[in-house]
């Protein structure tokens, strides 16, 4: 009966969590650009999200191993980096034009937002549900 | 417990990654509320209007939500200010109901809250707003409170990006507003400026034209960094004095002013364990007003003017030791006024005010015990020291809270025990007409119980209380601040409704009733309020209906307020607004004297004016 309420405790956490959320939304959209089921993630610097929270993500500990790089900044990004797909987590990342796309809060909600030419430099192809969040 | 453990990720995976894009991102824009960041279910009896319901509402100013709050109704005072406890003539009853903005209490030191410039206020950067009743939690503020309203601004984290709206509305009454917000690496910022004018119906009373128009013009901007926030907060108002601070005579022409500023910093150290927040306000006013017939037959004009600062300063840790987590607040506040800069016919008074400063410590203790995984108890102990410039006695007080809240998946149950003390505000003690400063602290003993019942689409609650309070303040026969010798008693009960249909609309249901034993003259009164309220979202329209229905106050017609409004999302960025307040004029009506002691006559009038409105909001 115990375990019983701490699940339904969780469950209520979890659920009611926006951090929970917030990964899931990673998950979907890291999983349509990597084309993997279980892709590889460095975080540069930080994501409470995904590190409480990582689903399907390997989250790993260099660009070097990284399918993708969720950048918070783009200050000081190692030279690894670079050369891998970076995924912004403001609007303002978007204005390097090697960052592909972003999840970001703007305007009081939350935005996915990709380019298209910049997907076609990756040779990234999403599937049709993510038309709308392409900017061509 | 691994079992448990592998159960719940994968009862998340299979729910998390079921959902397409388009709804994890609506979940996520709703989880993300920041009032479930904010709001504090120990703190009191919490009413909260999130940032959709604000929206959907089309909410422009702090009275369009206190106006539909359980057991109390909005109310001006006899000169056009916000008064939610007013009792005319006297001019403000609303020390007990305190204002802030984010952590920091917007406070006049003369009134000794800043419900009176502040409860209706614009609120188009505004993000949530928290009311808590029923001598909310010591944590809170420097000064015991009987009902708290929190403000919380939007943030550049979440609303980067420029919006401009503006609004017109009946008699010509006009508010144009713009915000911006960004961030880089390290700083972020917000900034808002917003200028408004609210016309309302003039009045024709003993031949004298009366008005309550307001101009307001306002700014907020904070500027944060790593742990570490300023924050700016600016209001000019300009308004007309309507039926003047003299109960004896109408005026003939009235003008009001009043500013405020107020600068803080917040600072968060030792995982956001250690709070220092240093907050500083400047406000002054001026009144004046002209009189066809000399008042007393002494004068025909009426000058007066203050201006006042406050500096505050709390330190705060929280301390987490197995079950307790542990709150301990040293708080230091520091006020000066000047209020006894009054003319009759331009010639200055010789009334002295008694005393012109305060020092207020204090120092609070609050213990949350997590007794099971159901059951939280909270204990709170407050100890304050009021010295007051050797021209009053220094005043010692403590206050204590309990709180039990037991909570299931589906079942709440709170109950709250507070023993709270008032001292008099300045403007009790230290004004040269009215003032005592004999006068003694007011004694709140009460205790509150709330349950509430939730299953997937709905929402109950039930709240009831008593309480009693010792040397009540009331006017003598002369004018002055006397503590009463009898007690005020209150029962008040309250049963609210919550609907949740379709995907995002709602219906709210809610009836309160209030029984006052109160000292003096007025003797038992019963109050009800009624409200119903349903919004919806049809495509892109989000339609919001609303009835308030207040009966049994005194000097207060029973009265209905039909409100409605029509939002057009015709773009992500572009929004339209239609809305009707008080659309039958039926709304709660009130009445003031004017000619005491002569008479008893009264001039009567709706609290909320009949007023349509539309307006427009871009973003980019």
């Amino acid at each position: 009966m115990r375990a019983l309420l701490f699940i339904l405790i969780c469950i209520r956490t979890v659920f009611a969590n926006d951090v929970a959320l917030e990964s899931a939304i990673f998950n979907k959209v890291i999983i349509a650009v990597t084309t993997k089921e279980y892709p590889e993630v460095y975080i540069y610097k930080e994501n409470k999200a995904l590190e409480q929270f990582p689903g399907k993500l390997k989250i790993v500990n260099s660009c070097k191993e990284a399918d993708i790089v969720i950048i918070t900044t783009l200050k000081n990004l190692p030279e690894a980096c670079k050369e891998k797909i970076l995924f912004g987590t403001r609007y303002s990342h978007l204005r390097d034009n090697r960052v592909v796309g972003a999840f970001f809060w703007q305007k009081g909600r939350p935005n996915i937002l990709f380019y298209k030419r910049r997907l076609e430099r990756y040779n990234i192809k999403l599937d049709a549900s993510f038309d709308k969040y392409i900017e061509k | 417990m691994s079992r448990i453990v592998v159960i719940l990720m994968m009862i998340s995976s299979v729910i998390l990654f079921a959902d397409d894009l388009d709804v994890l991102l609506d979940k996520y824009q709703s989880e993300s509320e920041l009032s479930k960041k904010t709001k504090d279910e120990n703190g009191g009896h919490l009413i909260i209007f999130t940032r959709d319901d604000l929206e959907r509402m089309q909410v422009e100013t702090l009275k369009d939500v206190l106006k539909s709050i359980r057991f109390f109704r909005y109310l001006e005072n006899r000169i056009g200010e916000p008064d939610l406890l007013n009792i005319d003539p006297v001019l403000y009853s609303s020390k007990s109901v305190r204002v802030y903005l984010n952590d920091n209490e917007l406070v006049l030191p003369i009134t000794g809250s800043g419900f009176l410039m502040f409860g209706n206020i614009d609120m188009d950067f505004i993000d949530h707003v928290e009311v808590y009743e029923g001598f909310p939690s010591f944590d809170f503020g420097i000064e015991p409170a009987t009902i708290v309203v929190r403000l919380y601004s939007k943030v550049a984290s979440r609303d980067s990006g420029t919006r401009i709206k503006f609004l017109g509305a009946s008699h010509t009454s006009n508010k144009e507003n713009i915000y911006t917000a960004g961030q880089s690496d390290e700083l972020s910022f917000f900034a808002y400026a917003n200028h408004s004018q609210n016309k309302q119906e003039k009045y024709s009373v003993e031949g004298n034209t009366i008005a309550r128009d307001i101009t307001m013009k306002h700014f907020y901007g904070s500027l944060s960094k790593a742990n570490y926030k300023i924050e700016l907060n600016a209001l000019r108002m300009e308004h007309d004095g309507f039926l003047g601070l003299l109960p004896v005579e109408v005026p003939k022409s009235t003008n009001m002013q009043r500013d405020f500023v107020n600068a803080s910093f917040a600072s968060k150290f030792q995982d956001e364990s250690l709070t220092l927040n240093i907050s500083y306000i400047y406000a002054d006013g001026e009144y004046e007003a002209n009189y066809s017939t000399p008042v007393y037959g002494l004068f025909s004009t009426m000058q007066q003017e203050y201006d006042s600062d406050i500096l505050t300063a709390i330190l705060q840790k929280k301390i987490k030791l197995d079950v307790h987590t542990l709150s301990i607040g040293l708080q230091y506040r520091y006020k000066l006024f000047k209020f006894d800069e009054v003319k009759y016919d331009g010639v200055p008074s010789t009334q002295q005010q008694k005393y012109d400063h305060e020092n207020i410590y204090s120092l609070f203790v609050e213990d949350s015990i997590l007794l099971n995984t159901n059951s939280l108890l909270g204990i709170s102990l407050m100890q304050q020291y009021y010295e007051r410039n050797k021209a009053m006695k220094n005043e010692s007080v403590t206050q204590w809270r309990l709180s039990y809240i037991y909570s299931t998946k589906s079942f709440v149950s709170k109950t709250f025990v507070a023993r709270q003390e008032f001292i008099p505000e300045p403007f009790m003690t230290a004004e040269a007409h009215f003032g005592n400063p004999e006068l003694n602290s007011e004694k709140y003993l009460a205790i509150t119980q709330e349950f509430s019942y939730s299953k997937e689409n709905t929402l109950s609650k039930f709240i009831f209380g008593y309480s009693k309070t010792k040397g009540f303040l009331v006017s003598d026969s002369s004018g002055v601040v006397q503590n009463s010798s009898k007690d005020l008693k209150a029962h008040y009960a309250a049963v609210g409704f919550s609907y949740f249909f379709r995907k995002k609309d709602k219906l709210e249901l809610q009836v309160d009733y209030t029984h006052l034993d109160v000292p003096g003259s007025r003797d038992i009164l019963n109050h009800y309020n009624y409200l119903a309220r349903v919004i919806n979202t049809y495509g892109k329209f989000d339609i919001f209906n609303e009835i308030i229905i207040n009966s049994g106050f005194e000097n207060l017609d029973t009265g209905y307020d039909y409100s409605a409004g029509v939002k057009y999302r015709a773009t992500p960025d572009l929004h339209f607004g239609l809305k009707g307040e008080n659309i039958f004029n039926q709304g709660l009506s009130r009445k003031y004297y004017y000619d005491l002691p002569t008479s008893n006559a009264q001039f009567e009038v709706p609290v909320v004016e009949q007023k349509f409105m539309i307006s427009m909001e871009y973003l980019f």
